[in-house]
């Protein structure tokens, strides 16, 4: 009943927190020069306009998402223009609860569950600035802790609806794929590692490398995972059908192509954005983009190998490998790890002294990009140099706070312990 | 009420793959002067072209050209010559309708922009130093998910 009294607590802070921007927002809106909503939210708002006159939401320029937000968002068009971040708010406040239970199943304690929510998520003030400001990161954030929730409760079938609806409205939960196989496999198995030789002895002189790669890769080809990637297939078939009947070609193209193929030149948080603008029309082009794409492909294969046991944590530095190093980057994305932070907070064992020092330096590296980029965009002085260089500083912050969060992570007790029962 | 010439533009091209614009103002009297007419355009830059030995990409604003309708009894001296230019009546009707072109003195011949761009000449600075940079930090992070992972 105390921790019950907790979670209600930091809910409520965390839902009058964010209606308090909401208001915010609007007045800001109307008053100032500098808009507090959003463009998204106006491209979302107009493209429910278009659902409510029957025609496709794709005739609005630039929206590039599925086809059931707009469908979510028409109340923004019938009731009230606030409907949407309403939801979102709504979405923010869901995904801490499906949280606090994932970390509650784990044996964690109902005071450091909560606290855990509070401080990474619910009083975070990215996710509230995110989310009153119109952008839908919250309800694919929900989905992917839905996802990771029901694998880890044994409910594969659930998982794979909510994974299959997470990767429809954004492509990069398709990342975790690895993650939740490996994850998934290793269930039945005995709590070896990954590359552990069959029969679980490590036994490192009679097997290849490459023979260990093919034992994990047929371990992964069990029962439960061969359902997860045919319910999420399916869901994500019959989604993309269905549409494509409805919109056509314009659906495929603007909801899943763009983001496979797009290159933004734009001045963004990514290390990589100077390069790519300078070099956007040389024949270059195409080779630096793969030299940009290396790096992030291996990074993710060998997190994944190595911290598949512990499926938040994986799919934590997946995501926060994947942001990272990204050839495009905006604060919106950094949610997408924020998410899985509370159910990794448990098992990372740092002094908050200097859990505050990294969080502090993220703040800095963002203020050093942020205050340039004000300058090119609102003034007009050309700070691409700088912007560059405060991006390539970021990328550096990133990657030790990520070094940061791999050498203090421990297992919980409590997974080993279960493991052992088993 | 604009109207846009051509009406489907691509907001996201850069500037050397976009088309020129024409822009058509319908504009009402200004109640407190009589003969006043105010606009205000705001004016977004696209990206362009990096730029080679100069910071800064200009872009060409030509001064307005005012149109004259010679309806709703508003007569005025231009209206005695023939009509010459066809435009749409309103922004919400395409009909065309016949405009007067008047002649007026421009307080500008032509507003400049100056739209700040990337420079060529950082162009192998930037590769170098961007991917060896990518390069260390994932390397840093390999050896931190070789060391502390479970293989």
């Amino acid at each position: 009943a105390e921790g019950m009294a907790g979670v209600g607590a930091a809910l409520l802070a965390g839902l009058l927190a964010r209606l308090a921007l909401v208001l915010y927002g609007l007045h800001q809106d109307r008053t100032m020069r500098v808009r507090y909503t959003d463009v998204d939210y106006r491209v979302f708002t107009d493209a429910a306009r278009l659902v409510t006159e029957g025609r496709s939401p794709y005739g609005r320029a630039t929206y590039r998402y599925t086809p059931l937000l707009a469908w979510l968002l028409t109340p923004n068009v019938l009731l009230v223009e606030a409907f949407g971040k309403l939801l979102f708010v709504a979405g923010d406040l869901a995904a801490a609860v499906v949280a606090y239970r994932a970390l509650r199943r784990r044996g964690i304690t109902a005071r450091r569950a909560c606290g855990c929510c509070a401080a990474a998520w619910l009083l975070n003030p990215l996710p509230m600035a995110v989310s009153s400001r119109g952008n839908a990161e919250a309800l694919v954030a929900l989905l992917v802790l839905a996802t990771l929730y029901w694998v880890e409760a044994g409910s594969v079938g659930k998982a794979a609806v909510c994974y299959g609806l997470a990767v429809h409205m954004k492509i990069y939960p398709l990342t975790y794929a690895l993650p939740i196989a490996l994850r998934l496999s290793a269930r039945l198995g005995r709590g070896e590692g990954a590359l552990d030789a069959p029969g679980g002895k490590k036994t490192p002189a009679k097997f290849t490398f490459m023979a260990r790669l093919w034992h994990l890769f047929v371990k992964m080809l069990n029962r439960d995972v061969l359902l997860f990637g045919t319910v999420a297939g399916s869901v994500l078939v019959a989604l993309t059908v269905i549409f494509y009947h409805l919109y056509g070609w314009e659906f495929l193209e603007h909801a899943y192509l763009y983001h496979l193929t797009r290159r933004d030149i734009r001045h963004n948080f990514s290390p990589y954005f100077y390069m790519l603008y300078l070099t956007a029309e040389s024949k270059w082009s195409f080779a630096l983009g793969l030299a940009a794409f290396l790096p992030q492909l291996l990074l993710l294969l060998v997190v994944s190998i190595a911290f598949y046991r512990d499926l938040a944590f994986s799919c934590f530095l997946h995501t926060a490998i994947f942001v990272t190093f990204n050839k495009v980057c905006t604060s919106q994305y950094f949610v997408w790890y924020l998410c899985l932070l509370p159910l990794v907070m448990p098992s990372i064992k740092m002094s908050w002294q200097r859990g505050v020092l990294l969080l502090f330096l993220w703040f800095i590296g963002q203020g050093l990009w942020l205050t340039p980029a004000y300058f090119l965009e609102f003034k007009g002085y050309n700070t691409f140099l700088f912007i560059w260089l405060a991006g390539l500083l970021f990328l550096l912050i990133n990657s030790l706070i990520i070094v940061q969060i791999i050498s203090h992570y421990q297992e919980e007790a409590q997974v080993a312990k279960k493991l052992k029962q088993r | 009420q604009a109207v846009l010439f051509p009406d489907a533009i691509d907001v996201e091209a850069p500037e050397y793959s976009s088309r020129a614009l024409l822009v058509l103002l319908f504009l009402e009297q200004d109640r407190s002067c009589s003969r006043c007419f105010r606009a205000a355009v705001p004016v977004h830059a696209r990206y362009h072209r990096p730029g080679e030995g100069t910071q800064e990409a200009l872009a060409v604003l030509q001064s307005p050209e005012v149109l004259l309708c010679c309806c709703h009894g508003h007569l005025s001296a231009e209206c005695w010559e023939p009509a010459e230019v066809d435009a749409p009546c309103s922004s919400d009707n395409t009909s065309p309708c016949q405009w007067h072109s008047t002649k007026h003195r421009p307080e500008y011949e032509e507003s400049m922009l100056r739209v700040p761009v990337g420079l060529r000449e950082h162009n192998s600075l930037v590769c170098a130093l961007t991917l060896l940079t990518t390069g260390l930090c994932s390397g840093l992070i390999l050896a931190a998910a070789c060391k502390y992972g479970h293989f």
